[in-house]
């Protein structure tokens, strides 16, 4: 295993309203303050109720709920945190909870915050930090006292195969040579008090760690952090390269290193910040039947369960009053469009930069449901990156974004002029609709690797987990050159001195 | 607020006034406007030459007196004349420098004279307060309160005289202004002259300067050329556009490198129509873009090309007059020449003119003497130079 290296922290200007949430209790207050968080007082239901007034929240923008009791698993003071990434109705506040959690103004917009993600980059990494203890360790229970069902753990919708205890927790993975330590996120449902299964694919980062403990004959050591600092899911929902350790890589994002703190049954270094911590082992050779669940293209899959790999438990600790933060995936807009979407972006973005193509923003828009990514271009890309024309742009930006691991989950890329603001979806959906020649100018992909949640693929690419791909042209015929559309709209389509006029006249006019 | 009762501000926003109506963004008016406020006069003059080489009042629109003035009155003005005198004789000292009436014309002789009888009682001149700005010529400021006011107070000459650098600097601002206009103009009017037409591009095809020939060609329906109007701001510019894709794409490559300082070179284009169309293009002139890098505000002034259009396999044969005043020819040898060089054998000429085929040779050799050419497809050349610089017919 390699020794952390403490490295002085970056000085990242992030507004005078940054403040370090080094936890889930601050980021909780932080919310507070904010008025993003609603407490409920009254004893909710476990079963289905924590997951339809959760879906509720997102649905609504409203503040994100902390459950302080159930009605169906009483009295242990367990407390669950619904929606923590969720988006906001509050005007200038929608991606306050993602922005606050990365350290960012809560006005922050969306390709403020992908800009942010995309420079840290290329910044120096920063390895975490172990310090000697955690308030994870207040209550440690090991080997047979291990109880998975004390725990809080909701069924969150009608139609989910299981309860599902991690669905906004961090799985922390080492190789066995302890040469790259994988954080990653991935849903997780109970099957006992000492077990649990879940999606554990031979692509994901996690699954080739696993792979190669089952090469030498082991079950891979996993620790299982929930409720940590509200930085870290976004950086386990992020397609970072393999063999890049996540946590050096938010360490650059958050100009501080995170601190870690060693496990007390298996050789691991797991989030300091946990409130909950799980460890055991995954053992590959082993299955039980895990969903299916309600997931992020907003659907609850109708298939029967599928046979997974089995994680066993020895050992729980927790903090006393200890927060669950849930996600109850399905219609945009919840976390997995924001943790899971905004990283992706940014990373694609820095990928199609790093490819030397001129592009001005890269955006998964929150209500794709991560099947689209829109990239937006300067009128003289031509100048910038040397291609002539505009089919081979797009034929070049889906090599670039279908070999990163991100492009495994979007399929349809939609390549526009950077006059639309690509988390407008209202400009959005104008311009792809009006922009977008039906069969000229597209690129399209056979056979690229996919995510088998993608809700429209057929039986056959799930198995394969790959799936034919598209790179939607929108962008103005070539023989136009750097000429672009002239909008009709208020804002472009007037003497910058009539829309000023306008604007400050508006109320003379009578309007309110 | 001062305690005379004009604020920083309102002088502030008078001189803003100044160079605003100095630079074309402001009206003259308005700072006769805020003048009058300040001072608290009737009327404010600021007499310019005009194009007519009379003179006209910047400051305020012309009212009964100033007729009355400009007919006779300004001939017998005691101001005017001892300011001119003065202004001859010494410059340096008045310009900048306010006055009150009664300092430049003794106050019993002003009252005394029939330019106060008779003009300035009666039109709100009686007390004056003056100056002298002016870049060719010495143009005099007048500020002018009627007989039921108080006479200008040494507040008032202050006031002017914080005022009158200002006014200094924005006439001086304006005539080499209307200078640069007028420069723009008549470069212009020469361009259009021309019959090739001529395009100033950036690198990206916005079109920075096109004449009226090259207008007429990419207007041109037919034409593998064209303008267009680009977003996504209404007012974003017009950009030179092909036609098709492949035409788009080699002007691109011709033009993008000739911005940079590339040699540029030349390609052919093709109408709808079969038309062909030359198109040469070339770095800007070093000229142009020094030019442009004054306008920069302090970063590197973008590269720019000139392109060249003219339509190929076209007639070009000059005016009859045109060759007559060039060559000497007469004007049956101009004819001739003109027949000639649109492709007619002698043949050709000798019948459409009725002539005989002895009478046309003949004519021939005297051309070809004239012009210097030893051949016809010389003669043809020197048609096609000089259609080419031949004036545009309008």
């Amino acid at each position: 295993m390699r020794d952390p290296v403490i490295l002085p922290p970056r000085q990242v200007n992030r507004g005078p309203e940054a403040v370090p949430l080094t936890d889930l209790r601050q980021y909780v207050e932080a919310l507070r303050r904010l008025g993003e968080l609603q407490e409920i007082d009254v004893p909710v239901a476990l079963d289905l109720e924590v997951g339809a007034i959760t879906r509720r929240c997102y649905e609504t923008g409203a503040p994100a709920p902390l459950f302080k009791s159930f009605s169906d698993h009483p009295g242990n003071g367990f407390r669950i945190l619904g929606a923590p990434g969720g988006t906001s109705c509050q005007p200038g506040l929608r991606l306050a909870r993602v922005a606050l959690a990365l350290g960012l103004p809560p006005s922050s917009n969306g390709l403020e915050i992908v800009e942010a993600i995309a420079d840290s980059l290329d910044q120096p990494a920063i390895p975490p930090v172990v310090v000697a203890d955690a308030p994870c360790f207040e209550h440690v229970t090991t080997g047979d006292a291990v109880d998975l069902t004390r725990l809080p753990v909701p069924l969150l919708h009608h139609g989910d195969g299981g309860r599902y205890l991690n669905t906004w927790g961090c799985i922390v993975a080492r190789m066995p040579d302890g040469a790259w330590t994988n954080w990653s996120i991935a849903r997780m449902m109970l099957v006992d008090g000492q077990r649990l299964t879940g999606i554990v694919a031979r692509e994901q980062h996690v699954g080739m760690v696993a792979q190669a403990w089952a090469a030498i004959g082991k079950p891979m050591p996993f620790a299982l952090a929930l409720g940590v600092e509200p930085a870290i899911p976004f950086i386990c929902g992020m397609p970072l390269p393999a063999h890049v350790d996540e946590a050096d890589r938010l360490g650059a994002l958050l100009g501080r290193p995170i601190r870690t703190v060693r496990c007390r049954t298996i050789d691991l270094e797991a989030p300091a910040s946990a409130e909950i911590l799980i460890e055991g082992h995954l053992h590959l050779d082993e299955a039980i039947e895990e969903g299916p669940m309600g997931e992020f293209a907003g659907y609850v899959p109708a298939e029967p369960p599928t046979r997974r790999p089995v994680y066993h438990v020895t050992a729980i600790s927790h903090r006393t009053g200890a927060i669950l933060p849930v996600v109850v995936a399905g219609e945009p807009v919840e976390e997995n469009h924001t943790a899971w979407g905004i990283p992706s972006a940014a990373q694609i973005l820095h990928d199609l930069r790093a490819a030397g193509l001129a592009i001005t923003t890269a955006w998964i828009p929150l209500e794709s449901a991560l099947h689209w990514l829109v990239v937006t271009v300067p009128r003289d890309w031509r100048r910038r990156t040397g291609i002539e024309d505009s089919a081979a742009l797009c034929r070049r930006i889906g090599e670039v974004v279908f070999a990163g691991k991100a492009g495994a989950v979007i399929p349809k890329v939609i390549v526009l002029n950077d006059d639309v603001d690509p988390t407008n979806v209202r400009e959005l959906v104008w311009a792809f609709a009006t922009r977008c020649h039906p069969q000229l100018g597209h690129a399209t992909f056979e056979h690229i690797p996919a995510a088998p949640l993608l809700a429209y693929l057929r039986s056959s690419e799930k198995v394969a987990a790959a799936t034919g791909k598209i790179v939607y042209n929108c962008l103005p015929p070539d023989e136009w050159g750097e000429a672009l559309p002239i909008r009709a709209s208020f804002r472009h389509g007037y003497p910058a001195e009539i829309v000023a006029r306008v604007r400050h006249r508006w109320a003379a006019y009578g309007f309110r | 607020m001062s305690r005379h009762g004009q604020t920083e501000r309102e002088i502030a926003d008078c001189v803003g006034a100044i160079y605003e109506a100095s630079t074309g963004g402001g009206d003259w008016h308005q700072v006769g406007d805020r003048l009058r406020r300040l001072t608290n006069a009737r009327r404010a003059i600021l007499r310019v030459p005009d194009a007519n080489g009379s003179s006209r009042n910047l400051l305020m629109n012309v009212d009964e007196g100033d007729a009355v003035y400009a007919a006779y009155y300004h001939s017998i003005d005691p101001y005017t004349s001892r300011a001119r005198r003065d202004f001859s004789e010494e410059r340096s000292g008045h310009l900048g420098r306010a006055r009150i009436g009664a300092e430049i014309v003794a106050e019993d002789a002003f009252l005394r004279s029939e330019y106060y009888a008779d003009f300035a009682r009666r039109h709100a001149r009686r007390h004056m307060l003056g100056g002298m700005v002016g870049v060719g010529q010495a143009n005099p400021i007048g500020l002018f309160r009627d007989d039921t006011s108080q006479p200008f107070g040494a507040h008032d000459v202050r006031l002017l005289e914080i005022l009158l650098p200002h006014l200094q600097r924005a006439l001086e601002l304006r005539e080499r202004l209307g200078l640069v206009a007028e420069d723009a103009c008549l470069t212009r009017a020469a361009l259009d002259s021309v019959t090739v037409g001529m395009a100033i591009v950036d690198a990206g095809l916005k079109l920075h300067f096109l004449n009226e020939a090259g207008r007429r060609h990419l207007d041109h329906g037919a034409s593998g050329l064209g303008s267009m109007r680009s977003g996504p701001y209404a007012g974003n510019g017009v950009y030179l556009a092909a036609r098709s894709r492949q035409d788009a794409a080699r002007l691109r490559r011709l033009i993008a490198p000739a911005t940079a300082s590339g040699t540029g070179g030349a390609m052919r284009i093709e109408g709808r129509d079969g038309a062909a169309c030359a198109v040469l293009v070339s770095p800007a002139p070093a000229g142009l873009a020094r030019d442009r890098g004054g306008h920069a505000s302090g970063g590197p002034a973008e590269g720019l090309a000139m392109v060249v259009l003219q339509r190929l396999g076209r007639a070009v044969a000059p005016s009859v007059d045109l060759l007559c005043d060039v060559f000497g020819f007469s004007r049956a040898e101009a004819e001739v020449a003109a027949a000639l060089s649109g492709g007619a054998s002698a043949e050709d000429v000798a019948r459409l003119r009725a002539v005989s085929l002895t009478t046309v040779r003949s004519q021939i050799r005297s051309i070809l003497g004239k012009c210097e050419c030893e051949n016809l497809r010389d003669l043809e050349a020197a048609m096609a130079s000089l259609s080419v610089l031949a004036p545009a017919r309008p």
